[in-house]
């Protein structure tokens, strides 16, 4: 009997849902972190609608039409590092998985249609996750906006003429969230279509590389020199922006023509964060390869074979902590600016900074817990092979160190490298100084103020995020107790 | 007085309900091969996991060298397993991501040895197993025979008092088994190491001095 050449999309969905209790526990937490996806996607469209007939809001970063882009590409961000937990959680039960696919290939299945049962399987989860978000969106955003609702002040602008706007501090009831808004159908629409897509796209993209036999499904990077070009990338793109400021005045382009340079900015940034997680997989290598040909202690000559060998888990692994790093560092960088640009009296920019730097913070969370599902991922995934090394007498400790290494090693020229290029691009996108005028109009006299170079906050947020992943890896250090045991011996084959 | 240099008195245990070992005891000399033969389940390799203090019995004492080990704490019976034995499974499991002279000087490098030292001791074990053309290699570029030797070479090369090695040769054809098993059998009685085996295949056992068979957690005939 003879069918069509390839798996149908209803089959693949019907292997995809087979599986043990790993296989559970991914999907639950890929349904869990797209919940959360879903409710800040949400959140960002209801930013997006809010309406003079809204509001007013606790925070003027919502009260003001000016702020509100810069609020939704936050939330769009913040979007991206959460899909990228969520890709995460996807892999968890991996090795489990891929010996289920091997026999789906030695039953027949092509390596497409391994992919697609990969996919299948992230965008039903993601799918379930995704609904449940919209429902208890929905259902919680009346009383969640009430009990956001309190006593406060906030700004309205009223226009005066054609060119002037006053400007009003008013005290009254006040929301947190824009939770009055009426949530648009579309959004519903997008955010149920998009997350599931994206996360199925993410999934069939994560299995470039990756070997599906009849024996085995394997990633396909042992030996291979990790992809040089993206260093290249980086320095284009970070090169950019601190030369932006001064491209610009020599070009003659005024801020007036604020949505091509807006564009610019955002392609640049771009690039150097993508060519940072890229490249991040060649420094890994050399590191790595560094290490090992130097080093007789053999947790670091485990950690540095292991970085050599398989390069691009180290990018996957600290994606979006680089990521936020990079963003921390051109918040630092553009505190310092407004610090020196703004008035004394014109204390609104502390509130908005304040208000990003508790984003950055709550980034930095979800970064540090995508570090923790991926390393603790990779020690389950290498259960049996750890079990079969503490049997022969590598101590657990050698193992755990190795690990501990493996996750530290690369951020240690990386995190500062991330947090200095958003600081120079911070500097080189708005400048490095600032003139003032003092004095009468007859007898004016103007000095130029150099915006310092944040060092000791950008110093203190390297070693913050070094301490968090420190933290974070030892925490999934520990699962080498839990999962390398003896008895796993007894299952080898 | 010095008495075998294994032995196992009265082992129970169990995986839940299972039994796995039910009252087993086996003793193995010093330079001795000792063969364990069974049916899968049949507990050989728990019996052999027990022996070699890499599981805990739930009942039942073991011996190794007149020092009662099954009590010892895992730290200590780790560093037992590093420098007095030496284990072998199936699938070698040597660290993939190391070259095959890394994979046998790890241990070396976990007692203290500097790199150089580790791995100018390394080197000869490869050439003594016939691997030595495979000492940069990952294990991936390896045949499972050239693989099985290099984790042979690992475990030699702390030249244990013991080799225990489960099915060592159940994942090889017969053919390179055979060639596999030679090189354990030769550089043991060589180096007068005792050997304990689990194994499924008689005509492997056949090359031990003594065979053990087992059926249901329990001994049930020796040669």
């Amino acid at each position: 009997m003879r069918g069509s050449s390839s798996l149908s999309w209803g089959a693949a969905f019907r292997l995809a849902m087979i599986g043990t209790r790993t296989d559970s526990l991914r999907r639950a937490l890929t349904g869990g972190a797209a919940v959360l996806v879903t409710w800040v996607l949400l959140l960002a469209f209801l930013t997006a609608a809010i309406s003079p007939a809204n509001g007013p809001y606790a925070s003027d970063l919502l009260n003001l039409d000016a702020m509100r882009p810069a609020v939704i590409a936050a939330l769009v961000a913040f979007v991206s590092v959460l899909l990228v937990l969520l890709a995460q959680c996807a892999r968890i039960g991996g090795p489990d998985r891929d010996r289920r696919l091997a026999a789906f290939r030695l039953a027949g299945a092509s390596p497409s249609d391994i992919t697609r049962i990969v996919a299948a399987d992230a965008f039903l989860s993601s799918s379930l996750g995704t609904v449940l978000g919209l429902i208890t969106a929905q259902a919680l955003k009346a009383p969640l906006g009430r009990l956001l609702s309190g006593r406060g002040t906030y700004t309205t602008e009223t226009k005066i003429g054609s060119d002037s706007v006053r400007v009003d501090t008013v005290t009254g009831t006040v929301s947190l969230l824009p939770l009055d808004v009426p949530t648009p159908a579309v959004a519903i629409v997008v955010t149920a279509v998009a997350i599931p897509c994206a996360v199925a796209a993410i999934a069939h993209a994560a299995q470039w590389r990756v070997l599906s036999g009849p024996f085995e499904v394997a990633r396909r990077s042992t030996g291979q020199a990790a992809w040089r070009a993206p260093l290249v990338t980086f320095v284009v793109g970070v090169g950019g922006l601190m030369t932006f400021s001064v491209a610009r005045s020599i070009l003659g382009i005024t801020a007036d023509q604020s949505s091509g340079q807006a564009l610019s900015v955002g392609i640049l940034a771009l690039l150097a964060i993508v060519g940072m997680l890229l490249g991040t997989a060649s420094i890994a290598q050399v590191i790595g390869q560094f290490v090992a040909r130097r080093t007789g202690i053999p947790s670091l000559l485990i950690a540095g074979r292991r970085l050599a060998a398989n390069p691009y888990t180290s990018s996957r692994v600290n994606a979006v902590l680089l990521s936020v790093a990079t963003v921390a560092g051109f918040v630092l960088g553009t505190g310092e600016y407004l610090r020196v640009v703004m008035s004394v009296e014109d204390t609104g920019y502390v509130e908005i900074l304040g208000t990003v730097r508790v984003a950055l913070l709550i980034a930095f969370g979800v970064a540090a817990l995508g570090v923790l599902v991926t390393c603790g991922e990779s020690v389950v995934a290498s259960r049996k092979s750890l079990s079969a090394l503490i049997a022969t007498g590598v101590p657990r400790r050698t193992l755990r160190a190795g690990l501990l290494l493996e996750a530290i090693i690369p951020l240690v020229l990386m995190l500062p490298v991330a947090v200095a290029a958003g600081i120079v691009s911070a500097r080189g996108v708005l400048g490095t100084s600032d003139a003032k005028s003092y004095g009468s109009v007859a007898n004016e006299t103007i000095v130029v103020v150099p915006v310092p170079v944040p060092w000791q906050t950008g110093l203190l947020t390297v070693v913050a995020a070094w301490l968090v992943v420190l933290v974070v890896a030892w925490v999934a250090t520990k699962f080498v107790d839990a999962a390398a045991h003896p008895s796993e011996l007894r299952t080898m084959a | 007085m010095t008495g075998p240099l294994v032995q196992a008195r009265d082992l129970y245990m169990a995986y839940g309900q299972t039994a796995a070992l039910a009252g087993t005891s086996v003793e193995c000399a010093a330079g001795e091969t000792l063969g364990i033969v069974g049916a899968s389940g049949s507990g050989k390799s728990s019996l052999l996991l027990c022996v070699a203090g890499i599981l805990k019995p739930d009942q039942g004492e073991v011996w190794f060298n007149n020092r009662r080990i099954d009590q010892l704490g895992e730290r200590e019976r780790s560093r037992l397993r590093l420098t007095d034995l030496g284990v072998v499974f199936q699938f070698g499991n040597l660290v993939a991501e190391l070259t095959a002279l890394e994979n046998v000087a790890l241990p070396l490098l976990l007692q203290g040895f500097g790199k150089r030292q580790a791995e100018k001791a390394a080197g000869p074990w490869l050439e003594r197993l016939g691997v030595a053309h495979r000492a940069g290699s990952a294990p991936n570029q390896m045949s499972g025979g050239e693989a099985q030797r290099v984790a042979l070479a690992r475990a030699f090369v702390t030249e244990p008092k013991a080799i225990f090695a489960d099915e060592p040769t159940g994942a090889l054809d017969a053919q390179t088994g055979a060639r596999v098993l030679d090189a354990l059998l030769g550089v043991a009685r060589e180096n007068g190491t005792a050997v304990l085996m689990a194994t499924h295949d008689l005509q492997l056992a056949r090359s031990a001095d003594r065979v053990v068979s087992m059926s249901d957690g329990a001994l049930v005939g020796s040669r």
